[in-house]
């Protein structure tokens, strides 16, 4: 993948290459769009010190297609989490799916009573899983690169490149057998395969098929073979709209949906009032717990440094503690706050 | 009076404190000890907060005993908590404690409700 860099404030070329006339030209080659000697700030840069080829300048053009306020998000997420951002945003794929699945059986406190094991062991789960698909994918890279790689240089051993074909296969083989979930969500099954006549169909990049990966790497410019880095780059951009989501956005939507509730009661001719003291005091409530819990987190995130903060996956599973936990603990006390104003107010009315 | 109304009536009035303790906290005690910070010419003490939760690090800061604290939280770019006490005032510190102690108080009571049999 090639170097990506997201300024922060205005910078001029010079101040990024220094005076190296080399340093600068490539830069300016990777960066057509950069105009008299200035960086804008918020947008992608290709910082990678040789010429980037136009399959690897199409990784840094999503980026900078995704909003701005996305992107702003995505380059303080860098300067936090730096190299292993990635692995974040990749966790942050697989935890959407289970957030999702979690608020669907939502159990209020029986689930949040057992949502520590359940965090725990899925995030394990799901980031072993993710990284073993990102591994497979990186493996099934390599070898088209060394197939592209044996048809670039011209003649090559014949038996090398019918043994390289035959990896390819293989590798591929095994990401349809242990991945088929990742996969499908990556090349829908229907684009995936055998056409009308039984042939493998020769369309889509190289995770289509392995015979049409094969053709792809034996072609010189070897188009669509990068396939561990588009993946990537998907759930890179995923990561920055949901942090831009879990933002203040979050609150505001929350606030919005009470409100809607508290007009349905009026337009009905309910007791409105109540309903808006008790949706104000569930807001108040699963609020106040949630930054509690966060705080709590974050202050476990500092302790828990020392140990475990070594490895992505312990970035990971704290995170995803965090979040599980938080989202137990709001929904419960959501409830609770409003039980208690709802029987307080019909009492003492 | 039953025991679930006596429980409500202090499950909320911490409800009712700590709400309102949480901008007061926000605006006289953080924005002031921020706005302190950044006069004297060092940094701003917390990078990057979108949505306002630096409020809790703040509190952290002043709450909890110092020797807890180690040389991770003095990083650039965190709250540091020797630099917020620094800067801090008794009621401050008072401010901090109210709403930690009712925040704490109302969530515990809530998470305990369920057990309890108290929710609808």
């Amino acid at each position: 993948m090639p170097d990506v860099m997201i300024p922060r404030r205005p910078l001029s070329v010079s101040a990024l290459c220094g005076n190296d006339e080399n340093a600068i030209s490539c830069f300016l080659s990777n960066n057509p769009e950069v105009r008299n000697d200035m960086l804008l700030p918020g947008r992608a840069y290709c910082t990678s010190k040789y010429l980037v080829s136009p399959h690897e300048r199409s990784i840094v053009c999503p980026i900078n297609s995704l909003p701005a306020r996305a992107r702003e998000n995505l380059s303080c997420i860098i300067d936090d989490y730096g190299n292993e951002t990635h692995v974040l945003a990749a966790f942050n794929e697989h935890f959407q799916a289970d957030l999702a699945e979690y608020q669907r059986s939502n159990g209020r406190l029986s689930a949040a009573s057992h949502s520590n094991t359940f965090a725990g062991s899925a995030a394990a789960v799901m980031t072993a899983r993710n990284t073993g698909f990102v591994q497979a994918l990186q493996h099934y890279q390599n070898i088209l690169e060394r197939l592209n790689n044996l048809t670039r240089v011209g003649r090559g051993a014949s038996a090398q490149r019918s043994a390289l074909r035959r990896e390819a296969i293989a590798a591929y083989e095994l990401l349809n057998q242990r991945f088929q979930y990742e996969l499908n969500k990556l090349v829908p099954e229907a684009n995936r395969g055998l056409n009308r006549n039984g042939n493998p169909r020769n369309k889509g990049n190289a995770l289509s098929n392995p015979q049409r990966a094969i053709t792809l790497a034996e072609r010189g410019s070897g188009q669509g073979i990068y396939v561990a880095d588009g993946y990537r780059q998907s759930t890179m951009g995923k990561l920055a709209n949901a942090v831009r989501y879990v933002g203040p956005g979050v609150l505001v939507l929350d606030a919005g949906i009470r409100i809607s509730t508290v007009r349905n009661e009026r337009r009905i001719g309910g007791d409105w009032h109540r309903e808006a003291a008790v949706q104000s005091a569930g807001f108040a409530a699963a609020a106040g717990s949630g930054l509690l819990v966060g705080g709590v987190a974050k202050a476990g995130l500092v302790a828990a440094k020392i140990t475990l903060m070594a490895t992505p996956v312990g970035w990971c599973l704290v995170i995803g503690a965090a979040a599980i936990v938080g989202y137990g603990v709001a929904t419960s006390l959501d409830s609770g706050a409003k039980s208690a104003i709802g029987t307080l107010w019909d009492r003492f009315r | 009076m039953e025991f679930e109304i006596i429980f409500y009536i202090i499950f909320v009035t911490l409800l009712g404190i700590a709400t309102l303790s949480w901008p007061v906290f926000g605006r006289v005690s953080m924005g002031r000890i921020e706005k302190r910070i950044m006069a004297d010419g060092l940094p701003r003490p917390c990078d990057w907060d979108g949505a306002g939760f630096r409020i809790i690090l703040y509190v952290g800061a002043l709450t909890i005993p110092k020797f807890m604290f180690n040389e991770h939280d003095e990083e650039p770019g965190k709250v540091n908590p020797k630099l917020v006490n620094k800067y801090a005032k008794t009621y401050d510190r008072v401010l901090a404690w109210v709403f930690l102690s009712t925040l704490i108080g109302f969530t515990g009571m809530g998470l305990a409700m369920a057990p309890l049999g108290l929710v609808e």
